[in-house]
Formats: C-alpha cells, sequence, structure tokens
C-alpha cells in the first residue's frame, strides 16, 4: 500500500526533476554525478515528506537539499573508476566554431572552479538568485557570498588568460 | 552586467540547459526513500522498550589474523600485493587520472586493482581505510589489506563511512544493515571492531541520514537530522548517547577538543548533566564542507589561508600558486593541495603547518582534476 503522500510526492518529482537535473549538472559538470546527487536527493525528500511539503516553496527547499548533497560529496567523493571526469569541451577546429569555443572554454572554467565557488556562480548566473538568497542557501553570510564569486571571477579571468571577452561569444 | 557576467550567465545556459535529462527512476527513490523510513520506524520499537535509554549493543567482532588465505577474499576488489607503502611524508591520498589509478604513500595503484572497491576510503596513519564486499578493509604499510571485520556489515548498496580519530589508533564507521544504522568502532592497532551500537531512532530522532563525521578523543560524532550525537563506548546504558547540538546546528568535524559546526552556536551541556562534551571542549563556526586541522587550530574551506579556531591571531597563508583548486588536511597533519596546471597536468603540494611553505611532491598527468581523499573525509 502506498504512503498517502506518494502521489504528492510524484508530482513534484515529476514537476522539478528536469531543473533540478540541469542545476546539478551545472553544479557537478558531470552528467552521473548529477543523475546520482538527484536521486540521492529525492531519497531524503520521499523519507522527510512532511517537512518538505511543509516548506513554503518545497521546490526551493528540495534546490537547497541538493546543492548541500553536491558539496557534502566533497568529503564523500566517490573515487578510483567510479569517478571519471567528464571532459565536456569541444577542442577548437575552426575559425568559424570561434564563438561556440568561446563559450566551451568559459564552461570549462565553471567545471574547474573549486565547488563552493562553483556553486556560487551557478546559483547566481544560472538559477539567478541574489546574494542574500545564495547566503541562505549555502548558509554562509552575505559577505562570504560576494568574497567566493570575486574569488570565482578572479580564476575564471586567469583561466581565460588576457583574450577579450565579447558578449556575442567571439574571441579577440 | 559586463561581458563575462554574460559569457557565464550564457555558458552556463548553453550547457546546462542541453542536458538531457533521465528519466527519475521513481521505483528506486520511492524505494530507497521507504528504507529509510522503515528504517525509522522500525527503530521506534527499539526506542519505545528503551525510551530515552539508547541501546548499546557490544559486539566483538574477531578478524582473521594477517594470513592471506584465513579471511581474505581471492577476488580482486581487495588491495593485495602492491609492494610496500612509504607513509613517511602523510598519505598523500588521490585518485588520479580521471580515476584511472589512485595515488597511495609514494606509489601510484592502477585502477584495475581497486575499480571494484566501494565508494568511501578514509586516510589513516594506520593505512588507507576503503570498503570491499561490504566490509572495511586497511592497506597497511606493507602494501597488503586486512579485514577489519569477519563479515559484511552492511547492505549491499548501503554507503558506509568511516572516521578516524587524528590521536588515538581508532576509526568508527556508519552502516545500514538489516534495517538499523548501525555504528562500528575499529581499533586499528589492533585490526578489530572493539565495540558497536545501534543508533537510537525515532520521529523525533530522524536518522535517515545518520552518519558518523568525527571521532575524537575516543568519542564518536554523529549527524542525523534531528541533530549531533556524541556514542561514548566507555560509558554504560543511558549514558552512552548524548546530544551534542539540536537540529540547526550540524556537527562538521571535531579535532582535539575543537568542535567545528555550522549554524547557532551550541550550549555547552550543563554541568551535572552527564556529556562527556563539558568545559574544555571550543566551538568554531564553520561552512558544511570545511575542514579541521588534526590538531583543530585551523579551519581549511576552500581557500588557501587556513583561519584560526580561536578567533584571533594571525591566519596561515599557504605558499601555493594562484590556480589552487582543492586542498585537504593529510595524515601527518600537513596540508595537500592540488594547484590547476592546464595542460600539464596537476601539480600536487605539500605544505607545512604553521610556516604555510608548500613543495611540490608529484604532477598528475591530464585527464582529469585528481580527488584528494584526506583523513578528515
Amino acid at each position: 500500500m502506498k504512503p498517502p503522500h506518494h502521489a504528492d510526492f510524484t508530482a513534484l518529482v515529476t514537476a522539478t526533476w528536469g531543473r533540478l537535473y540541469r542545476t546539478a549538472f551545472a553544479l557537478t559538470g558531470d552528467r552521473q554525478l548529477a543523475e546520482d546527487a538527484l536521486q540521492a536527493t529525492f531519497e531524503k525528500v520521499y523519507s522527510s515528506w512532511r517537512r518538505v511539503s511543509g516548506a513554503g516553496q518545497p521546490e526551493a527547499y528540495v534546490r537547497r537539499m541538493l546543492v548541500n548533497e553536491v558539496l557534502g560529496w566533497r568529503r564523500r567523493m566517490s573515487w578510483g573508476a567510479e569517478r571519471v571526469v567528464e571532459a565536456d569541451v569541444d577542442p577548437v577546429t575552426s575559425s568559424h566554431e570561434e564563438a561556440v569555443v568561446t563559450f566551451d572554454e568559459v564552461w570549462a572554467g565553471v567545471t574547474a572552479l573549486p565547488p563552493r565557488q562553483r556553486a556560487v556562480v551557478v546559483l547566481r548566473y544560472y538559477e539567478q538568485l541574489s546574494e542574500a538568497e545564495i547566503a541562505e542557501l549555502l548558509d554562509v553570510r552575505p559577505g562570504t557570498v560576494k568574497s567566493q564569486c570575486s574569488a570565482a571571477m578572479a580564476n575564471l579571468r586567469r583561466l581565460l588568460g588576457d583574450r577579450e571577452l565579447s558578449t556575442n561569444g567571439e574571441q579577440a | 552586467m559586463n561581458d563575462l557576467d554574460t559569457l557565464l550567465s550564457t555558458a552556463i545556459r548553453d550547457k546546462a540547459d542541453a542536458a538531457v535529462p533521465p528519466p527519475p527512476d521513481l521505483k528506486r527513490i520511492t524505494s530507497r526513500g521507504r528504507r529509510r523510513s522503515r528504517m525509522r520506524t522500525g527503530a521506534v520499537g527499539v526506542v519505545a522498550l528503551a525510551v530515552i535509554a539508547p541501546l548499546a549493543a557490544v559486539a566483538y567482532e574477531t578478524v582473521p589474523g594477517l594470513g592471506r588465505d584465513s579471511g581474505s577474499p581471492a577476488a580482486s576488489p581487495v588491495i593485495d600485493g602492491v609492494g610496500r607503502l612509504n607513509f613517511g611524508g602523510g598519505l598523500r591520498l588521490w585518485s588520479n587520472q580521471g580515476g584511472t589509478s589512485i595515488h597511495v604513500g609514494d606509489k601510484d595503484i592502477p585502477v584495475a586493482r581497486v575499480s571494484n572497491i566501494g565508494t568511501q576510503a578514509t586516510g589513516t596513519s594506520y593505512g588507507l581505510v576503503y570498503f570491499a564486499q561490504q566490509r572495511p578493509y586497511l592497506l597497511e604499510r606493507s602494501g597488503n589489506s586486512v579485514p577489519l571485520s569477519a563479515k559484511p556489515t552492511a547492505d549491499e548498496h548501503s554507503r558506509p563511512h568511516a572516521e578516524v580519530d587524528a590521536q588515538r589508533p581508532l576509526m568508527a564507521t556508519s552502516t545500514f544493515h538489516d534495517g538499523a544504522v548501525r555504528l562500528r568502532l575499529y581499533n586499528l592497532q589492533q585490526r578489530r571492531a572493539v565495540d558497536s551500537f545501534q543508533v537510537p531512532c525515532s520521529s523525533d530522532a530522524d536518522c535517515s541520514a545518520a552518519k558518523v563525521v568525527a571521532v575524537d578523543q575516543g568519542l564518536v560524532f554523529v549527524r542525523t537530522e534531528a541533530g549531533s550525537y556524541v556514542w561514548d563506548h566507555t560509558r554504560p546504558g543511558d549514558s552512552a548517547w548524548t546530544q551534542v547540538t539540536g537540529p540547526k546546528s550540524k556537527v562538521v568535524a571535531v579535532r582535539n577538543k575543537t568542535i567545528l559546526h555550522t549554524g547557532p552556536k551550541p550550549a555547552h551541556p550543563p554541568v551535572g548533566s552527564g556529556s562527556p562534551i563539558d568545559r574544555s571542549w571550543s566551538y568554531t563556526k564553520g561552512a558544511i564542507d570545511a575542514q579541521l586541522s588534526t590538531n583543530g587550530k585551523w579551519v581549511l574551506s576552500w581557500s588557501n589561508t587556513l583561519k584560526p579556531t580561536s578567533g584571533h591571531g594571525a591566519a596561515i597563508r599557504l605558499d601555493l600558486p594562484d590556480d589552487y583548486i582543492n586542498a585537504t588536511f593529510d595524515t601527518d597533519g600537513s596540508v595537500l593541495a592540488v594547484v590547476a596546471g592546464g595542460h600539464g597536468g596537476y601539480p600536487v603540494y605539500d605544505c607545512m603547518i604553521p610556516s604555510g611553505r608548500c613543495v611540490q611532491v608529484s604532477q598528475t598527468k591530464t585527464g582529469g582534476e585528481p580527488v584528494l581523499v584526506g583523513n578528515d573525509m
């Protein structure tokens, strides 16, 4: 017999899985890790359904659990053959693909950031959260978010080198 | 919004939105979620019998000796015969080359030898603790592994976790087995389990996420969704299990009587409460993934600067190149750090405390960022 909350839980998973998977992918840079993290998160959501469903914004609550799941994996990261970093970067092939290459390089830079800096960048630039919202989600002070974001941008600029950045994706 | 802001938004959106989500495995999610719930429900019965009295179950387990034929399986998930390992500079543990090998001590071990190992590993002064065949093993200096349990201690699909005491030869694990979370305390010198304890779960003490987070002064710190607790295996009955924090604060790490936590600062238990956490212990706040030095004096948290837990005094700045990526405390108290190396691979540095002086000890090949597996993971 299914528990009474089963239908509600299924509805939440169905409605949010795609969005949260993409967030998990942006956080991890790896499709398998993203799926594992989301799977583990929803297992916890299921067993804590009363708390999650009682939250004002269940999806935001689950997103918070997901981010902490991914950050927590730094401590208990699978290793050995079970962890293969997905080099999801296309090689530079020809000049007419320069726009794509630039975005790929930016993405490669994001995936090379330390996990916490990466999380801040993803939450700010992909989830479009404010510093205050990120601080609340990560349970840190807004000043910490600001400094992490600043460090991330400095790292990215260093990784991208001295090339001119253009909003149309082309590089000088 | 400047150009980099725009590029970031576009690049992340393009990549993330292009990632096609696999369908959710609802059957697996609900099955495992139910198992977590059942674990709690089943444990409520236990708690009903002993209300606030936790159930301490001492289960001394003898362990086969060092003979390779006494308990060591012939199958290959166990690391054996890799030659003598040098732990003189710390365990220096990382996986590299995109997961094709691991580095332990002074050796790279091909992944073929460890490809079937479970998911968790912990560096200790006595060697590498890892899980294979649902039981913990210790890879020693000899290059061979010793089983720490004569029989499986975890369910096949559970994710066992281990933490180590930095001062004593003690290691604790939390495993899910037969519908319950059980803590086991091992003596790494004696290579055997010395005690075990079933986590007393209840609807109030949701232990669906129960796991060992630290071992210090012989005490085992456990985090559940209801808060953080300490198991003192030397105390009998009720007094063995006491609460350290409520659900708003989480114990992250504990070293040398310093408790690193998130959330509000926990209050010291009242004098006479019987808690082993008396006023000689101190609290310091940090991020959920921060790390404590083995002496409890420094916090490492995604920065090349170690901050003092005392809250005053100078920080230690590690002398690392700017492309610092990741770091962890090694078993000898130093800091192991990985630096981005572009196309040339990833240099690994060993940094001394308190000088902050760093020396490159290795250069991994290309193929992915190496994953540091420190003694506080």
